[in-house]
C-alpha cells in the first residue's frame, strides 16, 4: 500500500477548521453570558446625579467594560477546557502530532477572540438601541461610535485571557504541582498580598498607551501559546 | 528493513516494567494476530507503535521514522481502541466528513454502509452510543481509513456474536481489496485465527513467538497414552502441560518428539491448535488452573 503525506500547514489548517466547528458550542455559551451581562448593564455601568432645587440631571455611562471583563472570564474557562486532557484526547482519532495539535488550539482560540470582540461590541450597540427604544433616553457616544483602537485593545484583552487560561490548563498537563502553585500564586495576588507587583504589572502593561499595551499584550499572548508548545511535545497522551 | 522495526524496546510506568527488551521486525501487508494475557504488554506496545507514549529505552522505527511526534506515521496509522473519544458536538455524520479531511484514502461510502447496515444512525453522538456501537463504530472508522498500518485492539469488546462475525469479515474483505498491516489484539485466539497470517505471542513484555500460523499450529504436540510409553516417546524431555487421568497426557514441542520411536504403538500424537500453543506457553504451570486445586 503507498503511503499518504500531509504537509504541516495543511495538517494545521484542517485541523483548525474542525476545532472551530466542534468547540462553537463555546460561542453559544458566550451569548447566554451576554444576555446575562444586559441584566447587569440595564442601569448603566456607572451613574453620577447634579441639580439644584428646581433640576435634577442623571447620566448613566453605559461602556464596554462589562462585556469586556465577563467574555474575559469566558475566554479564559474556554480556553483552559479546550487544553484539558480530554479535549487533547481527541486528537488521537485525527492525523495530528503534539505541535500541530497546540498550533490548531492556539489558532482556534485567536479565532474565537476575535469572534468574541466583535460579539461584545455588537452587545453594546443591541444594549444601547434597546434602552433608547425602552426608556426613551437619548443617548450620546462618549468617543465615536465604533473606535478601532478601542476594538483592538478589547480584543488584545480577550486574548490576553484566553492564552493565561490555555497556558494554566497547559501547566496542569505537565505537572499538577506546577499548575497548583501557578494557582496558589494567583490566589496571593487576589487577596492583595502581592499589591506593589500587581500595581507594577498593571503599570507594565496600561501605563504607556493603548498602541504599548497592544504589542506587549500580542507580544504575552504568543509567549502564552507557544511556551505550551515547547513543554508539552514530549508529553505522552493516551485515551485509556 | 521492516515497515515496523522494534529493537530492545522498554516500556516502565513507575515501578512496573510493561515491555522488556521487546524485539520485532514486519515487513509487508499482511494481518497479525496480537496475542498474550491481561497484562502482558499487548496494548503499551500498540500505542507505542502509534507514538502516544514514548519508550523508556530502545527504538522503533516506522516507515524509517520514530512514530512520536512523525506526521508522516500519523498520516499512515490507526490505533483503534475502545477509549477513542472524538469531539462531542460533532455527529456521526459529522466525525465521518472530518476524517475524509485529515486521511487521503478515506472511504465515506464504505463507513456510511458497514453503520447502516450495524444500524448506527448517522445523526447520532459518538459519546451517545452503546458501548457495543461505539466499538463497531471506532472499528469502521478505522477500516474505511485505510491507513498503511491499522492497529486494532480488543476492536470486538462490547459488541454482540452477531455483529462481532459480521465486522470479522468485514476486516477480512478490506484487507483483501486493500492489503495492509493491520494488527489485531485479542484474548480470543480462536475467534479470529481464521482471518491471520502471523501470530505475535507477548508475555511479561517479551516476545515468546512472531512465526506464520501454520508453524504456530505445528509446534507442539500431544501424545496420549500409557505413562512409561509416553515418557519414552519424549525422551523425558521439557513438558509444557501433563495430565494424569485414565491415560497420561503430555504436550512437547514437535521438534523433540523421537520420531524413530515404534510408529505400531498405540500411543496416540496429535497437533495442539495455535490457542493452545499460545496459552500453554503463556502458562505458569503444567498442569493449568489443575494444579491449583490438586496441591
Amino acid at each position: 500500500m503507498s503511503l499518504t503525506h500531509k504537509t504541516f500547514p495543511q495538517v494545521v489548517l484542517t485541523q483548525v477548521k474542525w476545532k472551530v466547528m466542534a468547540y462553537s458550542q463555546a460561542l453559544i455559551t458566550l451569548l447566554i453570558l451576554q444576555i446575562v451581562m444586559y441584566y447587569f448593564n440595564y442601569s448603566g455601568s456607572g451613574m453620577s446625579t447634579r441639580g439644584n432645587g428646581l433640576l435634577s440631571l442623571q447620566t448613566h455611562f453605559y461602556s464596554l467594560d462589562g462585556f469586556v471583563i465577563s467574555t474575559c472570564l469566558w475566554s479564559f474557562v474556554t480556553a483552559y477546557l479546550i487544553q484539558t486532557k480530554d479535549y487533547r484526547k481527541t486528537n488521537l482519532s485525527i492525523v495530528s502530532n503534539r505541535v500541530t495539535g497546540n498550533i490548531a488550539n492556539a489558532l482556534v482560540l485567536v479565532f474565537y477572540s476575535f469572534i468574541a470582540t466583535i460579539i461584545v461590541h455588537m452587545s453594546l450597540y443591541i444594549l444601547v438601541a434597546f434602552i433608547q427604544l425602552v426608556k426613551g433616553i437619548t443617548m450620546f457616544p462618549d468617543v465615536s461610535l465604533f473606535n478601532f483602537l478601542h476594538f483592538l485593545v478589547s480584543f488584545c484583552l480577550i486574548l490576553l485571557a484566553a492564552s493565561s487560561g490555555y497556558f494554566l490548563s497547559s501547566l496542569f498537563n505537565l505537572s499538577k504541582i506546577l499548575g497548583g502553585l501557578f494557582v496558589i500564586f494567583f490566589g496571593l495576588f487576589l487577596f492583595r498580598v502581592f499589591d506593589e507587583q500587581l500595581l507594577t504589572i498593571m503599570r507594565f502593561y496600561f501605563e504607556a498607551g493603548y498602541l504599548l499595551f497592544i504589542v506587549k499584550a500580542l507580544i504575552t499572548a504568543s509567549l502564552f501559546f507557544t511556551l505550551p508548545v515547547v513543554f508539552l511535545n514530549r508529553k505522552e497522551v493516551v485515551r485509556g | 528493513m521492516g515497515d515496523i522495526v522494534c529493537n530492545l524496546l522498554d516500556k516502565n510506568y513507575r515501578n512496573k516494567k510493561a515491555l522488556n527488551k521487546l524485539s520485532c521486525s514486519i515487513e509487508g501487508e499482511k494481518i497479525i494476530g496480537l496475542i498474550g494475557r491481561n497484562g502482558a504488554g499487548k496494548s503499551t506496545w500498540l500505542k507505542l507503535l502509534a507514538g502516544h507514549l514514548k519508550p523508556t529505552d530502545g527504538e522503533i522505527r516506522i516507515f524509517g521514522e520514530n512514530p512520536f511526534n512523525s506526521l508522516k506515521v500519523a498520516s499512515n496509522l490507526i490505533l483503534i481502541e475502545d477509549t477513542m473519544t472524538f469531539p462531542p458536538f460533532l455527529n456521526i455524520r459529522e466525525l465521518l466528513k472530518m476524517a475524509g479531511d485529515f486521511y487521503q484514502n478515506w472511504q465515506g461510502e464504505l463507513a456510511e454502509g458497514l453503520l447502516k447496515y450495524a444500524d448506527i444512525p448517522l445523526n447520532n453522538y459518538h459519546h451517545k452510543l452503546s458501548k457495543g456501537q461505539a466499538s463497531t463504530f471506532n472499528l469502521i472508522y478505522g477500516l474505511a481509513t485505510r491507513c498503511a498500518i491499522t492497529l486494532l485492539d480488543e476492536p470486538m469488546n462490547g459488541m454482540d456474536e452477531g455483529i462481532r462475525t459480521d465486522m470479522y469479515r468485514a476486516i477480512l474483505k478490506e484487507y483483501i481489496a486493500n492489503p495492509r498491516i493491520i494488527i489485531i489484539s485479542s484474548h480470543h485466539l480462536a475467534e479470529i485465527e481464521h482471518l491471520l497470517e502471523e501470530i505475535m505471542l507477548i508475555d511479561h513484555g517479551e516476545v515468546v513467538l512472531h512465526l506464520p500460523l501454520e508453524a504456530v499450529s505445528q509446534m507442539l504436540v500431544r501424545i496420549k497414552g500409557e505413562v512409561n510409553e509416553v515418557k519414552e516417546m519424549t525422551g523425558y524431555q521439557d513438558v509444557l502441560y501433563e495430565k494424569q487421568d485414565v491415560s497420561y497426557e503430555v504436550i512437547i514441542e514437535r521438534n523433540k518428539l523421537d520420531e524413530t520411536y515404534d510408529k505400531q504403538s498405540k500411543t496416540l500424537i496429535q497437533s495442539v491448535s495455535a490457542t493452545e500453543v499460545c496459552k500453554l506457553l503463556t502458562n505458569k504451570s503444567k498442569g493449568g488452573i489443575d494444579d491449583v486445586f490438586n496441591s
